[in-house]
């Protein structure tokens, strides 16, 4: 079977490194974008399991981005972990509002991380 | 914008007069010839001071004195009598907010030293509003300036972090033995780094007042466990014994628990980490007062010297360089923990000695703050309730916002700038406050923080209604709704409920008088007690409303041109329901016996425009609204029709 797909969304290129790294570490196929523009030309010709998305974005920010995505028949279904460094009381309601399945807050923890993403792969969509 | 000083005479020689005598000074002089201009005048435009001939025909200087305090923003406005000498009875006018009498023919050096002294006080006063504003404005960008900067600083600690964690883990290859040890030790210092960002910010918040507090009840000891839960494994390492003890008979908690669980993190690290091996910790929770709880977190560690717990709650005031390295802290946690207690109206302490062990102890206020001033629907009409502050610049939108509002019973004060938006909010305490983003003078968010700075309106709940939905900003604000325009009426009013704010009772107050100016203080007066004001300037207007919108009861002039309050009386208690409503008359009429008579069987009180009218009118007002039984035709035996 060949291994499950995961577009990383983040402008800051150590972060994307990092998540790279993790995830194929965890045997995923993983592809990066460092912006929104980036993210779409990605997704044209990769259908990824789930998206990996900063919310902080230069341009399109990731929020709008989401919104486009669970706009869009072909990735409705696929689910979204938000990542941000911000930690404020409401923004997850705002991110899961936007249409974001899940919420993390950076720091990231790179031994938890995984944990979640699995779990969000393994939920039966509705 | 020159300030303006009203002038009130009824004679235009007097007012020629007194504006020659102001000429060359830095101001606008505004001429009126009535009282009841006098008002109108004012709700315009504030004056800096009033200069009022005492006697006028029709509404006197008196009576027009008492109107002004009536007037929004221009209860305080200081008013100075002037007088033919001996005629007024000077004791009354101060009684009435006088601040001087000036006896005619008025002495130009006197006047116009005067005026200069009102005049720059009230200049000084808006500099004040002014200068609120801008010091908003510096604190907003500081809050924002630090919420940017912990968002620039967790972004490479991520990857620093989570590099750390990866390598330090083994799953990228195995690490030496040091490399571990040195990996594990950027990892705890990365962390340090990490809580040291949360903990700032959090300061920042809290300074600005921008801390959010969502009481809530709370289970306590689930709460103690979860934050013990974190800490367990640092415990055990140590070989600590943590021990709870919440009294059964504590009874209901309120509070919010991301706060409180922060309250005892701080409290119970501190303890771990000044606990030595084998030592004992206990947090316990004790009642203090009806109003309060106080949790307590007690060790047998190393104790504080007295000189030293000073300073202990004060920022980056660690004891010792040495202690700071060895125990791993921020040197915030216990000043952020202050600062969240006493936020919320809490206190916190500590009680310690050398060698002998400490207690931390927060007292925490038991219920929600009360932040929830709304006026619930259980609220008494008689009641003084708090009006909404509508602070929006375009006239339309002002209009239709004040129309919703009013129309639904609430009562309710405009400002179409932010000057006057925080001049009223120094003035008045509101239940809410109605907020437009976009205003000419200031940005909105430095009106909030402007408002939220006065000392009646800090928890005021806000009901943002702006043309763009600003999102990034508003996240940092506390704001309990936002509207995007173009909004309805419906989604003003079901916004209000939604922020706890219910119409203060559902009775509206019909006034028959054909004065403009009378009117005006009435709708005032009722809207005051929290009641509607349906304003009818004749008998006929005011039957017609009587149809289709019923009023709790009837304020009521006699003397109009045309029909007037007998004839009113008459034709309202010949209609099927119009015996029920209790009808109070407000004239200035002498009454001859024959109509004192009538009034007795067909009014349910006369109150008498020359007695402190508004109070008495109030009193009358509260007593037919509250009880409506006693209201009808003030028939007795009742029944009698």
């Amino acid at each position: 079977m060949a291994s499950e797909r995961i577009l990383v969304v983040d402008d800051c290129a150590a972060n994307l490194k990092l998540a790279r790294v993790l995830l194929q570490l965890e045997g995923y196929d993983v592809r990066t974008a460092a912006d929104a523009e980036e993210a779409l030309e990605v997704l044209d010709g990769f259908e990824p399991r789930l998206v990996l998305m900063d919310l902080q974005l230069p341009g399109i920010d990731g929020l709008t981005l989401t919104r486009r995505l669970k706009a869009d028949e072909r990735f409705r279904d696929v689910p979204i972990l938000a990542v941000t460094a911000y930690a404020m009381k409401g923004d997850e309601e705002v991110a899961r509002a936007a249409g974001c399945n899940g919420y993390v807050t950076k720091p990231v923890d790179a031994l938890t991380l995984p944990g979640v993403i699995r779990a969000l792969l393994d939920q039966p969509h509705s | 914008m020159k300030t303006s000083v009203l002038l009130v005479d009824d004679r235009e020689a007097n007012l020629d007069v007194l504006e020659a005598m102001l000429q060359g000074l830095e101001l606008e002089t505004v001429r009126v010839a009535s009282g009841a201009e006098a008002l109108i005048a004012a709700a315009e435009r504030e004056p800096a001071v009033v200069l009022l001939d005492v006697q006028m025909p029709g509404m006197d200087g008196f009576e027009t004195a008492k109107g002004l305090r009536r007037i929004e923003g221009c209860a305080h406005v200081p008013v100075i009598f002037v007088t033919a000498a001996g005629l007024a009875d000077e004791r009354y006018g101060y009684e009435l907010g006088a601040v001087d009498y000036l006896v005619k023919p008025v002495d130009i050096h006197a006047l116009r030293s005067k005026i200069a002294v009102f005049v720059s006080l009230f200049e000084q006063r808006q500099q004040v509003v002014q200068q609120a504003l801008e010091l908003a404005r510096a604190s907003r960008l500081k809050s924002e300036f630090l919420a940017n900067m912990s968002h620039e600083l967790r972004t490479p600690l991520n990857a620093i972090i989570g590099f750390a964690q990866l390598m330090h883990s083994g799953k990228v290859g195995a690490v030496s033995e040091s490399h571990h040890e040195y990996l594990g030790d950027i990892l705890t210092s990365s962390r340090h780094l990490a809580q040291l960002i949360n903990d700032v910010l959090d300061l920042a918040r809290v300074e600005s007042g921008k801390l959010e507090f969502r009481p809530e009840s709370v289970d306590l000891a689930a709460l103690i466990d979860e934050t013990l839960e974190v800490l367990r494994v640092s415990a055990s390492e140590k070989g600590l014994t943590v021990e709870v003890e919440i009294p059964k008979d504590l009874g209901q908690v309120q509070a919010d628990p991301t706060r409180l669980k922060q309250i005892l993190y701080n409290y119970l690290s501190n303890a771990l980490k000044f606990t030595s091996r084998g030592g004992h910790v206990a947090v316990r929770v004790l009642p203090d007062g009806s109003e309060s709880f106080r949790v307590e977190v007690k060790d047998d560690g190393i104790g504080i010297a007295a000189d030293d717990q000073k300073r202990l709650f004060q920022e980056f005031q660690q004891l010792d360089a040495g202690a700071a390295k060895k125990y791993q802290g921020t040197g915030l946690g216990l000043a952020l923990t202050r600062r969240i207690a006493e936020a919320q109206g809490g206190r916190v302490g500590v009680e310690s000695a050398t060698g002998q062990g400490s207690t931390f102890w927060a007292v925490l206020p038991r219920f929600a703050a009360p932040g929830d001033i709304g006026a619930g629907p259980s609220s008494r009409p008689g009641s003084n309730v708090r009006p909404i502050l509508v602070v929006e610049d375009d006239p339309h939108d002002r209009a239709l916002i004040l129309r919703a509002v009013e129309g639904a019973g609430y009562s309710v004060m405009a400002a179409a700038n932010a000057r006057s938006a925080v001049a009223l909010a120094q003035k008045n305490q509101f239940a809410a406050v109605m907020l437009d983003l976009l205003l000419p003078d200031a940005s909105g968010w430095d009106v909030l923080d402007a408002i939220r700075a006065t000392s009646g309106n800090a928890n005021v709940p806000v009901v943002v209604v702006s043309g763009a939905k600003d999102g990034s900003i508003g996240r940092a604000y506390r704001i309990d709704d936002f509207l995007v325009k173009p909004v309805e009426r419906t989604d003003l009013l079901s916004s209000l409920e939604r922020v706890g704010i219910h119409p203060p009772s559902g009775q509206s107050i019909l006034v028959v008088d054909d004065d403009e100016a009378m009117l005006r203080l009435m709708s005032a007066t009722v809207s005051g007690i929290g009641c509607r004001p349906i304003c009818a300037p004749n008998v006929e207007q005011g039957l017609e409303s009587l149809a289709e919108d019923p009023p709790s009861a009837i304020i009521l002039d006699l003397v109009m041109p045309g029909a007037n309050g007998f004839d009113f009386l008459e034709r309202l208690r010949s209609l099927p329901h119009g015996c029920d409503v209790p009808v109070i008359v407000w004239t200035s009429k002498d009454l001859s016996p024959d109509e004192q008579a009538l009034l007795r069987s067909s009014a349910s009180s006369v109150v008498r425009k020359e007695d402190d009218a508004t109070g008495r009118l109030l009193e009358e007002l509260a007593q037919v609204i509250d009880n409506p039984t006693r209201s009808a035709c003030f028939e007795e035996p009742a029944g009698g029709q």
